[in-house]
């Protein structure tokens, strides 16, 4: 009797400690692999643009072509490259975790994201480039949904267009110790029509930390907004 | 809304704001926590940032090492000793200058100071939240205003990054429970309306200790001190004090000046 019941209260503890999870911590410095200026799904196609959506797309592409960045703040005037932009442009970036929150601190622009990990989702009174970004533990992948975005920015460097519905879903997760994705979702019903994926792969760098970028200073000294890092 | 505000406030500009005690207009001040009660006194900003937060927030911690949270100044920085800050002839004659446009409603900014991030006395001086995030290695200071970033190495083992930043490079250490940073390595600012300005050649060191004068959740502080030394721009050391409030209601959101047009953010600014 004795012996079952210590089975039992054994087994009622474990039920009650639930399972052993140690959330994966991506703090450190990484690089993206490749070059994500111009977007495709995960299958490589063009994403599935609506009429409204290609009539942006096109208009984007024929100005940028001609050097026309009016209908781009960030590369006309260094404006926040906004949730989507930011994690596809090719400046190192570094993740500082912490049981409530993921920060991340990006090499262009002094831009960092802050994504809430706490159980009350985070809220903001207007609509921001960035989005406000609340995450939650699905095993060892990190799920990041993020909001209330403005429509004055583009999904990458391209020129792809985004309406001001936008929901941005990130399955993040390590690959191993040096590698991690993001696979990002797109939820836009006036610029897509339906929701699509794109996945960024990154490595881990021996960086301590990412330097100091000010787009105006470089503008300022005859640079462009954007450009590749050394 | 809030972004183009600060920015007409001159909030934007470069490096930070720190009053000038005796000079500053008859308004309510609160003593800084564990100072001398002759010690000087730091004006408010405003009698709303005074106003009790509601019951439930969460308390920061209970280890007066771990500042992590949101925290907001409460007033701004003056010289400890209660002085005017000791600035070079010149820089005050320039100061001086700007002011007096300002008084005459003509303020004037240098467009390569609007937009920019703050330095670190700027960012310990400012009613726009502050949120600390710390690991054993890195302490992170994320202010709204300017969108800037103060990153201090906890390491031992700092990087040997030499570009001049805006945020500089910070070394940081624990005597006790003050958090103690060591700043060299700013981009130099212009004198504005709002501040002398720096140097390359500044030399910060910030003391930074917890302390709690009562309610444990209206009442917890961040007690900050700075001793600046630029020949740049003053004529000696001296040492600026001021105080933070725990503002668990608060939190940093992004801060997008350059999403405005220059229009926008120079409204009511002349800029050379």
């Amino acid at each position: 009797m004795l012996k079952t019941n210590g089975l039992v209260l054994c087994a009622v503890g474990l039920f009650l400690a639930g399972p052993a999870f140690a959330a994966p911590d991506f703090t450190g410095v990484w690089r993206l692999d490749g070059d994500a200026t111009a977007l495709r799904s995960i299958s490589g196609k063009t994403p599935p643009l609506t009429s409204w959506g290609r009539e942006q797309y096109e208009h984007n592409q024929a100005a940028f072509a001609r050097k026309d960045y009016s209908g781009d703040l960030t590369r006309l005037q260094c404006a926040s490259a906004g949730a989507v932009r930011l994690i596809t442009l090719p400046y190192p970036v570094e993740f500082f975790q912490r049981p409530f929150q993921l920060t991340m601190l990006f090499g262009w622009n002094h831009e960092y994201r802050l994504i809430n990990l706490r159980p009350t989702a985070m809220t903001t009174p207007y609509e921001l480039a960035i989005g406000i970004s609340n995450g939650h533990w699905e095993g060892d992948t990190l799920v990041v949904r993020t909001t209330d975005l403005t429509d004055n920015t583009l999904l990458d460097s391209a020129g792809l267009p985004h309406g001001d519905k936008t929901i941005v879903t990130e399955r993040i997760r390590m690959l191993d110790r040096r590698h991690m994705e993001d696979v990002v979702t797109i939820t836009d019903p006036k610029a897509y029509s339906r929701d699509w994926s794109f996945r960024l792969g990154y490595h881990k760098t021996a960086a301590k930390g990412v330097a100091e970028d000010v787009c105006l200073d470089r503008m300022a000294a005859g640079g462009p907004a954007l450009e590749n890092p050394q | 809304m809030r972004i183009v505000l600060g920015c007409l406030l001159g909030l934007c500009v470069g490096a930070g704001a720190v009053g000038d005690a005796s000079a500053q207009p008859a308004m309510s001040s609160f003593p800084i926590p564990g100072a001398a009660s002759s010690a000087p006194r730091i004006p408010y900003f405003s009698g709303d940032v005074i106003t009790p937060l509601e019951a439930g927030l969460p308390l920061p911690s209970k280890n007066p090492r771990n500042f992590e949270g949101t925290w907001a100044s409460l007033g701004h920085p003056i010289n400890a000793d209660g002085t005017p800050p000791p600035y070079r002839p010149d820089i005050l004659a320039e100061m001086t200058r700007l002011r007096k446009l300002n008084d005459a409603g003509m303020p004037e900014v240098a467009k390569n100071t609007l937009c920019r991030p703050n330095g670190p006395i700027a960012m310990t001086g400012n009613q726009f939240p502050t949120q600390i995030l710390q690991r054993p290695e890195k302490i992170l200071f994320l202010a709204e205003e300017g969108r800037t970033i103060w990153e201090v190495d906890m390491s031992g083992r700092p990087s040997s990054d030499t570009k001049l930043a805006y945020g500089g490079h910070n070394v940081g250490h624990w005597e006790g429970n003050t958090l103690v940073i060591e700043s060299k390595g700013h981009k130099p600012h212009i004198p504005s309306i709002f501040s002398a300005g720096n140097s390359d050649k500044l030399h910060i060191v910030t003391r930074i200790t917890r302390a709690n004068t009562g309610d444990p959740l209206n009442d917890e502080r961040l007690v900050i001190y700075q001793t600046i030394d630029d020949p740049g721009v003053y004529t000696k050391p001296w040492t600026a004090v001021n105080v933070a409030r725990w503002r668990p209601d608060m939190q940093v959101l992004e801060f997008n000046c350059e999403e405005s047009s220059d229009e926008d953010v120079s409204r009511g600014l002349t800029v050379k």
